[in-house]
């Protein structure tokens, strides 16, 4: 599939300190990408140097095999986006502020801002000034900003912030929606659940560095699994379990815990060990490690607070 | 071309719904009003008595007629041009930083330039729109006081050096635009106005004043102590204003804007 944004061993040093460090990545032609990392990871940086908002101190970032540059503004006819918060000039409605972005994008007529004020559902306050908006409207208003041109590429940064759940919903289906109909979507967060619903790639980024890169079918195959099981007799069952192959290990509470493949792949095998030897579970569960502390492992912060 | 025209219109957008507008075009309309009143004054002795420290100031002035209130317009306005343009440049740069828009215009498809272009270009439109309005104000003032000895001559003198040194402060006003980008906000940008203004008395009293571009201005509009501003001072001040687009223009095509 045609790779539509690239970035190759891009970095980014502020006073002597990498932001970003050798970060490579690529989207495709209707991929979503999820982009996530913790407050100060290096995911906005990444983003304006993905735009040209600042230079990369090495490598460089491609749109449509073009070199990104601040002299290139060609490249940005097709690219939508929206970096950090979305702000609007204050003093101008909804619409002015449309307008004037559809006439800087060279747009004609009136039907892009309708259109996207519609598909926004921006209409009630289509005529209400920017600064009197509501956090989740002004996002609605920055997306809009971003897809009042139809880009085949698109670049957001946290687009879900503000948004009501209902509003998160609503924009993961037009951003799905727009991914099937084949925009390159580029989207950051640091809400891992939330990406997984809708990203077809993930990468990591943690204190500048791309630390994981993967689609979702092999994220699930990354994602640490384990047997819990509850006994009366902790003792007795972890010796018996011991003897028999597995992995147990004792966790806080007395649940015991095996991760072995005999375990995970016939816990039923398990259960039958358990109570023919006189210690059936009271509890038996497959239990997978969730997103966010799949997210926190990887970066290193499980069991420790940001 | 049409880069340059749709950011002209989003910049005349913004200026148009701005409260900062209104507000600039009534503090400029204070200095007209003031020489009116003070005309007013030194009209009528007996009033000028009872108010004191004004009716004496007001005496100064000397005869109330057209000709030295141009004269008095001529040599303030100078100083006033300088503080409320070099405002209207800081506001119009810093605000993109303050409102934090900056990012919305660095990745359109039409060149940086056209965006810097546009501003300076707004920037001398309105500063332009606050010569006319303040002279006519003046105008309109001394009429309503009473002024006699009306002078067309005189008239179109003064307007023409005011609309010289309105240039000239518009021209400079290039490197307000660089320090409010550079400073990303209107706040440094203000503060270099009011610096570079309390530099022209400065660098009057070490007899600079010829070559300090912002004090050039003031000397052409005034003629202090007989001093006129020669070619070397046009050309510093025509040097000093396109070094501050040349830099505008820069900091937005290089600079990192994070």
């Amino acid at each position: 599939m045609e790779e539509i944004i690239r970035t190759e061993k891009i970095s980014k040093k502020y006073s002597g300190v990498l932001a970003v460090d050798s970060v490579s990545l690529n989207v495709k032609k209707g991929e979503i990408y999820g982009f996530l990392g913790l407050n100060g990871a290096g995911k906005t940086t990444t983003i304006r140097m993905l735009l040209g908002m600042i230079k990369p101190a090495s490598g460089e970032a491609y749109i449509k095999g073009i070199k990104v540059d601040a002299g290139k503004y060609g490249i940005w006819k097709d690219v939508g986006y929206m970096v950090e918060m979305p702000y609007a000039y204050p003093e101008l409605t909804v619409r002015e502020n449309l307008e004037m972005f559809s006439s800087l994008r060279g747009l004609k007529g009136k039907e892009s801002v309708d259109t996207v004020i519609e598909k926004l559902r921006l209409v009630e306050y289509a005529d209400r000034k920017s600064k009197n908006l509501s956090l989740g409207n002004a996002q609605r208003l920055g997306l809009a900003k971003a897809l009042i041109h139809n880009p085949e590429i698109l670049i957001l940064d946290e687009p879900a912030n503000g948004l009501d759940p209902a509003g998160i919903v609503e924009i993961r289906e037009l951003l799905t929606a727009l991914a099937k109909g084949g925009t390159a979507i580029f989207i950051s967060s640091h809400i891992l659940n939330e990406i997984a619903k809708m990203a077809d790639r993930i990468g990591i980024i943690h204190e500048g560095r791309l630390v994981q890169e993967s689609d979702f079918e092999s994220l699930d195959k990354l994602r640490y699994k384990k047997l819990r099981i509850g006994v009366k007799d902790v003792n007795g069952a972890m010796k018996l379990l011991l003897k028999s192959g597995y992995s147990a290990k004792q966790e806080d509470g007395g649940i015991i815990n095996a991760d072995n493949d005999a375990a995970l792949l016939n816990p039923e095998k398990a259960a039958e060990l358990l109570v023919k030897a006189g210690f059936p579970p009271y509890m038996l569960k497959v239990e997978e490690e969730g997103l966010e502390e799949y997210f926190l492992r990887i970066i290193g912060m499980d069991g420790k607070k940001q | 071309m049409n880069s340059l025209f749709a950011a002209l219109k989003g910049e005349y957008t913004k200026i148009i719904k701005s409260k900062v507008m209104p507000v600039t075009f009534a503090a400029a309309v204070i200095m007209p009003a003031m020489m009116a009143f003070m005309m007013f004054v030194a009209k009528d002795p007996a009033l000028a008595h009872k108010l004191g420290i004004i009716g004496t100031k007001a005496k100064i002035i000397g005869t109330p007629d057209w000709p030295s209130f141009f004269n008095l317009l001529t040599q303030s306005a100078c100083g006033i041009q300088l503080v409320i343009f070099g405002f209207v440049t800081s506001w119009i740069f810093g605000r993109e930083y303050s409102d934090r828009t900056i990012k919305d215009l660095l990745a359109l498809p039409l060149p940086r330039h056209a965006v810097v272009i546009a501003k300076i270009i707004a920037a001398a439109l309105w500063c332009a729109a606050l010569f006319v309005f303040v002279f006519a104000a003046a105008i309109a003032g001394g009429a309503a006081v009473g002024l006699t000895g009306w002078n067309t001559t005189v008239l179109a003198e003064n307007f023409v050096t005011l609309f010289i040194t309105s240039l000239a402060v518009i021209y400079l006003n290039s490197v307000v635009a660089f320090i409010a980008c550079a400073s990303r906000g209107y706040l440094a940008a203000v503060g270099f106005v009011i610096l570079s203004a309390i530099l022209i008395n400065f660098a009057g009293a070490i007899g600079f004043s010829e070559y300090y571009p912002w004090a050039v201005p003031m000397l052409f509009a005034v003629k202090s102590g007989g001093i006129a501003p020669g070619v070397a001072s046009w050309v510093i001040v025509l040097i000093t204003g396109a070094a501050g687009i040349a830099a505008a223009v820069g900091w937005w095509r290089y600079a990192d804007q994070a």
